[in-house]
């Protein structure tokens, strides 16, 4: 099921009565409607694939439970060899569904007089595995690092790998974070409540409003790419930029909006990733939930950057390849990873990576001009690194530099409508940039509360377009 | 918990509120919009149509019968129904709605069975529906399995208008396109584009054969003969290059041959036809551009000229000819 299908729209309001009204009482019971209510979410897409989510569920609890047995009883060895087999079970469950044949093809295009044919079986990506196996791992490497207790409590640990807004696409919860929160007693808030609706609704505006309508550009430009000049080909890469943007932010947003109903707090995951004012900042604002998995469980036990000036180097190739590869099985998601390393190297080497930590001009209304250009600099570069990202290969990728770099660059390109909801969009994010979300509307007045929210409504019924999937599902 | 639920509804209630009068609007600016789509749909919803002759099937029915043409050389009245996108059963739905919004009934119905009439096609150019959706007869087909249309879209304000974004664009700000249209028909002046060669390949052609849709067909057949109707069907031409991609077609021609025996009506098959090898004629493999479509009117009208006329020297009706003598005209037009 997806959010913004008419499924969801009765799914959501059944689960959110049956939550609060019928299984209230008792958390355990309320948990366990959570595992069902997720399960069936999960199910609507393809049902087969609920025994993975059960599997990586199950064995990180029982893995969780067993290394704290192991270290109580003194035996770290044992603790570390049963958080070893859970890793590499998780990530061999990863392995097969998502990355078996990019393997086993690459391994041919370097033999190839050797024959794949029976080799390479066909596998269906289940949605959303590699979201919840991250989330899953964080959980059984906190206990093992001592971060965490482990739970006794089955069902609350399942509804923490499951929970239905953030399963497919996140953001990757950590068990320190929501594991807790299933196991207190949750309390209705109304002001969170209804703050996550207006989180929701500013997710679908982005989605449905802005990255479904860029799409429609993007795809036609990235299927024909030799028909369109070089400026052409400059504005779809531009606006596949804020449309991966506002289709995963908005997803964000909705899951996010969509857990404060529940009375569930979900970790925020972009903060204005293109207002950033270099692409270390640009990192620190995109993702965030995978970003900081990736620092917390790779990058910092390899030594971070308070090592060596090689190692550095090493470690921060490793992060940004394994990040690009996270993404899915294809080179391009690799060179798109070491083309933002490559990016990053010259911040980290001089220290200068952590020059901006605060927001853009908070105590102004607007960027100076060092500011503005700043901004518009590293959005180039990651519009640039977009393309890697968006296209198929490698091959359509330099076809598609090619395409932007000649002299067609200078000619009038094929505008879009869609500037003016990326305007809008970016207008209300730069007003509450400074807020917990991008939509925490500030007027006393309810009649200008809910005239925005109805437009917000009616620009989403009548500008949506046929897209429905959102692209991180893929992922 | 409880002022949060009330909050909600009342939210709700406003917004459907607000939602019917854009709703109405929206509706009445597609419903005068001069979109082809649209506006056929209008002269049939209004009543309008008085015509001797029509002309039942897909986007290769409007791009190929020039109305004009056929009313000059055979001196009736036509129109063209055709409609883009649509299998079998779209046909029958237009067909019903004319009859049943007190259209003159035609004298003759031109049937264009195309290559995907009976196939599995489903969902394209729903947007023109969504205007009509209090229609019973339109809302029980598009309310399918195939079709997206569900009981809310018939009842929630604007909701049928969700993700139909483009067709109301073009309404509200009055930009009307495809227009100048003549009796439902405007022959596009373009020219052969070999691209979409390949985009038919993508389709998997053969586009199959769906038998449950028969019944219906048949059914509606009886219906016009009934009503006074001679129907007559056509395969209107498709050239060799798509036709070559295109596997079955000889076994779809004999089910079509085999309805038409079956049925008592004639089977003109211009699919071998010398117009078929031009690319001149053809936007693409499957439709004529205008040069074409008055091509193919002038033949079509002669070879209807000729039957009409052999009817009548032979004091016989159309639909009550016998099967022997419809055969032998079969495979003289044939």
């Amino acid at each position: 099921m997806i959010f913004n299908s008419p499924e969801f729209l009765l799914f959501l309001p059944i689960v959110f009565l049956l939550y609060w009204f019928v299984f209230k009482k008792s958390i355990k019971i309320q948990n366990f409607f959570v595992v069902i209510a997720s399960y069936f979410f999960y199910g609507w897409w393809d049902w087969r694939f609920l025994f993975l989510i059960a599997i990586t569920s199950f064995c990180s609890w029982a893995s969780g439970l067993l290394i704290e047995k192991n270290r109580a009883s003194q035996n770290t060895k044992k603790a570390k060899v049963v958080n070893i087999c859970n890793i590499v079970l998780n990530l061999l469950i990863l392995g097969v569904f998502k990355y078996y044949n990019f393997f086993v093809e690459s391994f041919f295009d370097i033999f190839p007089t050797l024959s794949n044919d029976q080799i390479l079986i066909s596998v269906i990506l289940p949605v959303g595995i590699s979201f919840y196996t991250f989330q899953a791992l964080s959980y059984t490497i906190d206990v093992y690092r001592d971060k965490i207790e482990p739970t006794k409590d089955i069902i609350a640990f399942f509804a923490f790998v499951s929970f239905f807004p953030q399963l497919v696409a996140g953001p990757i919860e950590r068990a320190t974070n929501l594991l807790p929160q299933f196991q207190q007693k949750r309390t209705f808030d109304y002001a969170a409540a209804v703050d996550g609706c207006r989180q929701m609704l500013w997710g679908f505006f982005k989605k449905m409003v802005v990255a479904d309508n860029c799409a429609v550009f993007v795809d036609q430009v990235w299927d024909d790419i030799p028909s369109f000049s070089g400026s052409t080909l400059l504005v779809a890469a531009i606006l596949f930029s804020f449309q991966i943007y506002c289709d995963f932010s908005g997803y964000s947003d909705i899951a996010i909006g969509c857990a404060k109903l529940f009375g569930i707090k979900l970790k925020r995951n972009f903060n204005n990733p293109y207002f950033s004012r270099d692409i270390a900042e640009f990192w620190r604002r995109w993702h965030i939930s995978l970003t900081t998995w990736f620092r917390d469980y790779i990058y910092i036990p390899l030594g971070g950057s308070r090592t060596t000036k090689a190692k550095i180097v090493r470690n921060t190739f490793i992060i940004f390849l394994v990040s690009g590869f996270w993404h899915g099985a294809n080179w391009t998601f690799i060179i798109w990873g070491a083309f933002h390393a490559l990016l990053f190297l010259p911040l980290i080497l001089l220290g200068k990576n952590r020059k901006y930590t605060d927001n853009i001009a908070s105590n102004r209304s607007f960027p100076t001009f060092k500011e503005l250009l700043q901004i518009l600099l590293t959005f180039l570069l990651a519009t640039f690194g977009w393309i890697i990202f968006r296209s198929d290969d490698i091959t359509q990728a330099m076809q598609f530099f090619r395409g932007i770099f000649n002299i067609s660059i200078i000619s009038i390109p094929m505008i879009s409508k869609c500037f003016i909801f990326i305007a809008i969009m970016l207008i209300v994010e730069w007003i509450n940039r400074n807020n917990e979300h991008e939509f925490q509307i500030q007027s006393r007045y309810r009649v200008v509360r809910y005239i925005i929210y109805y437009t917000i409504m009616l620009s989403i019924v009548l500008l949506s377009t046929q897209q429905e999937t959102f692209i991180y599902f893929q992922f | 918990m409880k002022r949060f639920c009330i909050h909600i509804i009342i939210f709700l209630i406003i917004w459907f509120a607000l939602s019917i009068p854009v709703d109405i609007y929206i509706t009445h600016k597609i419903r005068t919009s001069q979109t082809r789509a649209i506006a056929v749909w209008e002269d049939i919803f209004n009543g309008r149509i008085d015509a001797d002759m029509l002309f039942l099937g897909s986007s290769r029915t409007s791009d190929a019968y020039n109305p004009a043409i056929f009313d000059s050389i055979l001196g009736v009245n036509s129109y063209n129904l055709g409609m883009h996108g649509n299998l079998i059963d779209k046909d029958i739905l237009r067909y019903n709605l004319y009859y049943k919004y007190s259209n003159r009934i035609p004298k003759y119905i031109i049937w264009d069975l195309c290559n995907g009439a009976f196939g599995y096609s489903q969902r394209v150019f729903d947007y023109q529906f969504a205007p009509y959706l209090f229609d019973d007869d339109v809302f029980r087909l598009l309310h399918n399995s195939r079709h997206k249309f569900t009981i809310f879209d018939r009842y929630v304000p604007l909701l049928r208008y969700y993700r139909q974004k483009n067709i109301i664009g073009y309404a509200i700000k009055n930009k009307h396109f495809n227009t100048g249209y003549y009796k439902g028909f405007k022959g596009k002046d373009w020219h052969w584009n070999p691209e979409n060669l390949n985009k038919l390949e993508d389709k998997s052609i053969p586009m199959g054969y769906n038998p449950e849709l028969l019944p219906d067909f048949l059914n509606t057949v009886k219906k016009m003969k009934e009503s006074g109707s001679e129907v007559i069907f056509i395969y209107s031409p498709f050239h060799y290059e798509g036709q070559v991609k295109q596997a079955g077609m000889d076994s779809l021609f004999a089910i079509y041959q085999q309805i038409a025996e079956d049925n008592n009506c004639i089977f003109l098959n211009y699919n071998y036809d010398s117009m078929c090898y031009d690319t001149s004629y053809f936007i693409d493999a499957t439709h004529l551009n205008l040069h074409g479509a008055n091509v193919f009117s002038a033949k079509c009208s002669k070879d209807l000229d000729s039957i009409f006329n052999f009817c009548k020297s032979k004091k016989m009706h159309l639909t009550t000819t016998n099967k022997e003598t419809l055969q032998s005209e079969n495979e003289q037009y044939n």
